[in-house]
């Protein structure tokens, strides 16, 4: 295959993509975040069929390294809501902590258990343990908000599960700059951890305060999208100049955006459409990537770290116990109701394939696809039945409905011309 | 020269701009001077972002001193190009040539869909006058123009006279062509109506045409000589003749399919685009068929046989907003400014040349054709720019010939950048003086 005819393939997907933004699409069709497409990805990649090859996988890094920021870069425009919603900051400290405890049991468990399997050096084994936490600690908000368009739920156990998924993505995204930040780039050699690590987050929220500045003037729709994209571009682009994390610099870009601008509702409605539309050739590509045979230590590291974070869930569900009334009601499942990792840990793990040219990345990103394959088998069937204890299941599907109009009005249309301004 | 410069922007939204640009260039500094060799593809997302951003916001601050918007899309490629502040390193500028594919399919649809069946019936007669002698005279005496300078032009300085003439009529080719992207710009700017917008519109479309066609005759006549063959064979004529043949009818198609496309999905058109324009255009070269001309054919063929060209225009434009900013910076920064530097005299006389050629024939041709007094003394006002569709006219010849290809590109970008600077504001100035612009800018 060559680059054109995949550049084509991947653009039929996106556009089935954002054919499939409508709730009711969501609702009806696949898995909460795509990870068919992954395995889709997987088939046609380099350990099974060889259709899309390492070489095509090269020339097209670029695309996953966008693909993976700016999922990041929504992930961190919409972290402090939840619909029109705002996160509470009680359960998002909660969802932060929870999802720490568990990539931090995750890490323990690769890190002292690895050396009697593998005589991987030092840094190898710190960027498998390491990587393995990051992609095995968040929890995906699509997963909670594909429930509960589905079944319609709703109620205080569906907010609190929303809130938690929410907060839980910047963990992954601290995790990768720090990863990042140990192994730093030619350029900052000299410079210190903390100081490579204060830059990543550093020039997303630089970029996102000049984007806000520019954003806030009440320009078009076009000079909008001008604005977002040059400055999500130029954050990727300098955070990987510097060998740091692009996927952490462009979260807080989007953070500091969500966060600071008074038209976060426009540009959350403007720019929803794209998430699927990246999400689903990234999940090609991520699934290409995937190389069983030149990944060592897979049939180890697989069980450990699912194992490990599925018995970290049931530590968390005790944490919700205690601190959350509904969530008692909902029996112990609910402790699997958030082991889907979803897209933001897809680009986590995609991030950390390209940025780390070494065996031990393709085994991170093979535990990240595993995770999130059987994340996304049990995460969603627990979370109804939760949800259907807590009495928050208010019916057994969802019939379909027309997609709802957006509830805040679009960003100015352009004046009406002809073919454009700037040839 | 954007419709949103029909709002006025406040001094705040000016200082934030200005803001704005300083931060982007002094991190694009900090991070090129820390890390001055990334290497590999990541360099391109890099130069892409700095283009966009810095790109913008230069067009916008000019237009507060009257340029359009492509100044400075140009002079943010300049600037941020190897040779003054070296953000962007040579191969990276080589990594965007994409963009270029994709812009001239942009270029080439959105001009077929301008032109109108119904404007060209009105003022058919002056067009097709001003097209024989713009054409015809302008050609030959820009040509020659081109090979009386020679010796001053350091690429073309030691060629052969059969390869100079070659070169010569490629640059007498190029230097009929105009811009249907300064034209409109200016058209949407002022809101004008009147005989000369629609002769200035109808004009420089159907010219596209004429010019997309020369320019694939010019290829094969100077890729005859250029091989030693010595001239045009029959065989030569007939591939000319499949290829434009080919084009029309494959453009004609596609049109067909993309008006049933917006008549019955009509959604996802800028993935539509994006894969025509990279997909599309690399098929064409495959089975030899010029894609200009093909997207051209497609274009018109959208609007005059179906009811959907507003849509696709609609579409073209917001596909095209982004990608034109990369590409003429990406133009800027390919800009060789040592060699420029020996140049400027010469694209300074050239460019003379041209508008004189220009006026003169415009002057004639409306004469002929019997022209109201509007057009005969304003006619010439919107055929001094030069801009997308002439710097990917460049790119096809430097593709076709390498051997001169990258020299005579940094001369066409050279007298581009002089003709977009001046033209925009001449159109402007003739659409006042005549009472036909309308809005107040």
């Amino acid at each position: 295959m060559n680059a054109i005819l995949l550049l084509l393939g991947l653009l039929v997907l996106s556009y089935v993509g954002s054919m499939l933004r409508g709730e009711r699409a969501i609702a009806g069709l696949g898995l909460p975040s795509g990870a068919e497409y992954l395995c889709l990805g997987f088939v046609l990649g380099g350990h099974a069929l060889g259709i899309i090859n390492q070489s095509l996988l090269d020339s097209f890094e670029p695309l996953l390294v966008v693909g993976a920021s700016w999922i990041a870069f929504l992930a961190g425009l919409g972290y402090t809501q939840v619909g029109e919603r705002r996160v509470a900051a009680g359960r998002a400290l909660l969802g932060i902590s929870s999802a720490t405890l568990v990539g931090g049991a995750v890490f323990s468990a690769v890190f002292y258990a690895l050396p009697p399997f593998a005589p991987e050096s030092s840094q190898d084994r710190l960027l498998l343990a390491l990587g393995v936490a990051i992609v095995s600690c968040g929890s995906t908000r699509q997963a909670v908000r594909w429930v509960v368009q589905r079944y319609a739920t709703s109620g205080p156990l569906a907010d609190t599960l929303a809130d938690y998924a929410r907060a839980s993505a910047i963990v992954p995204v601290v995790g990768l700059a720090l990863l990042l930040s140990l192994f730093p780039g030619p350029g900052l050699s000299h410079v210190t951890f903390g100081a490579r690590v204060g830059l990543t987050f550093g020039i997303g929220a630089l970029l996102g305060l000049v984007a806000l500045l520019l954003v806030s003037r009440g320009l078009s729709r076009d000079e909008v999208w001008g604005i977002l994209v040059g400055t999500s571009l130029l954050s990727i682009g300098v955070a990987a100049r510097l060998g740091l994390s692009a996927v952490a610099a462009a979260f807080s870009m989007g953070l500091t955006l969500g966060t600071l601008s008074p038209r976060r509702a426009e540009l959350s409605a403007m720019l929803r459409p794209t998430e699927r539309g990246v999400l689903l050739p990234l999940a090609v590509l991520a699934g290409a990537l995937v190389n069983l045979r030149d990944a060592p230590l897979v049939a180890w590291l697989v069980p450990c770290a699912l194992l490990t974070r599925y018995a970290a869930e049931l530590v968390r569900s005790l944490l919700l116990y205690a601190v959350s009334r509904p969530a008692r009601s909902a029996g112990p499942l609910v402790a699997f109701g958030l082991v889907s990792t979803g897209d933001v840990t897809l680009a986590c793990a995609v991030s950390i394939a390209v940025a780390f040219e070494r065996p031990a990345a393709l085994s991170v990103l093979a535990v990240a696809a595993a995770g999130l394959l059987l994340g996304e088998l049990i995460g969603p069937i627990a979370l109804r039945r939760s949800l259907g204890r807590a009495g928050e299941l208010h019916r057994d599907s969802m019939p379909p409905r027309p997609e709802p109009p957006l509830s805040v009005p679009p960003l100015s249309e352009p004046p009406a011309e002809s073919v454009g301004s700037a040839k | 020269m954007s419709g949103a410069a029909l709002h006025r922007a406040s001094l705040g939204t000016r200082l934030a701009q200005a803001l704005a640009l300083g931060v982007v260039v002094v991190v694009a500094l900090v991070a090129t001077r820390v890390a001055p060799d990334i290497g590999g593809s990541l360099g391109t997302l890099f130069a892409i972002g700095f283009l966009l951003l810095a790109g913008t916001l230069l067009s916008e601050l000019l237009e507060t001193i009257g340029l359009p918007h492509l100044s400075g899309y140009l002079i943010a490629g300049i600037v941020g190009g190897p040779h003054v502040l070296a953000l962007i390193d040579h191969e990276t500028v080589e990594n965007l040539s994409p963009v270029n594919t994709l812009a001239l399919a942009l270029i080439a649809l959105g001009g077929g869909a301008e032109l109108r069946v119904s404007t060209l019936r009105e003022v058919g007669r002056s067009v097709a006058c001003g097209l024989m002698l713009q054409s015809g005279i302008g050609l030959i005496t820009l040509s020659a123009t081109f090979l009386l300078l020679s010796r001053y032009v350091p690429f073309a300085r030691d060629l052969a006279l059969p390869a100079l003439i070659s070169v010569a009529l490629l640059w007498g080719t190029l230097a009929v062509s105009r811009s249907p992207s300064a034209c409109l710009g200016v058209l949407a700017q002022t809101r004008a109506k009147g005989p000369l917008s629609a002769y200035s519109l109808a004009f420089i479309m159907a010219s596209d045409v004429v010019v997309v066609v020369l320019m694939a005759c010019a290829i094969v006549a100077v890729r005859a000589v250029m091989s030693g063959g010595g001239g045009v064979s029959v065989q030569d004529l007939r591939v000319l003749g499949h290829e434009i043949i080919g084009s029309i009818a494959v453009g004609t198609s596609l049109g067909l399919v993309l008006a049933a496309y917006l008549r019955l999905v009509g959604k996802n058109l800028l993935l539509v685009l994006l894969a025509l324009g990279f997909g599309l255009t690399e098929f064409m070269r495959y089975i030899h068929i010029d894609p200009l001309l093909s997207f051209l054919s497609a274009g018109f063929v959208v609007q005059n046989l179906s009811l959907q060209g507003d849509k696709l225009l609609h579409a073209i434009e917001q596909a095209s907003g982004l990608v034109f900013i990369v590409f003429f910076a990406t133009a800027g920064a390919h800009l060789d400014l040592p060699l420029l530097e020996q140049l400027w005299p010469i694209a300074l006389a050239l460019c003379c040349a041209r508008a004189l050629v220009t006026v003169l024939t415009a002057s004639w041709s409306s004469r002929l054709a019997n022209d109201p007094p509007v057009i005969r003394r304003w006619g010439w006002s919107s055929l001094i720019s030069q801009a997308g569709l002439t710097l990917g006219l460049s790119v096809v010849i430097v593709r076709a010939f390498p051997e001169f290809g990258e020299g005579f590109r940094s001369l066409v970008i050279a007298t581009v950048a002089l003709n977009e600077m001046v033209g925009p504001v001449l159109f402007k100035l003739a659409l006042d003086r005549s009472g036909e612009a309308k809005a107040a800018t």
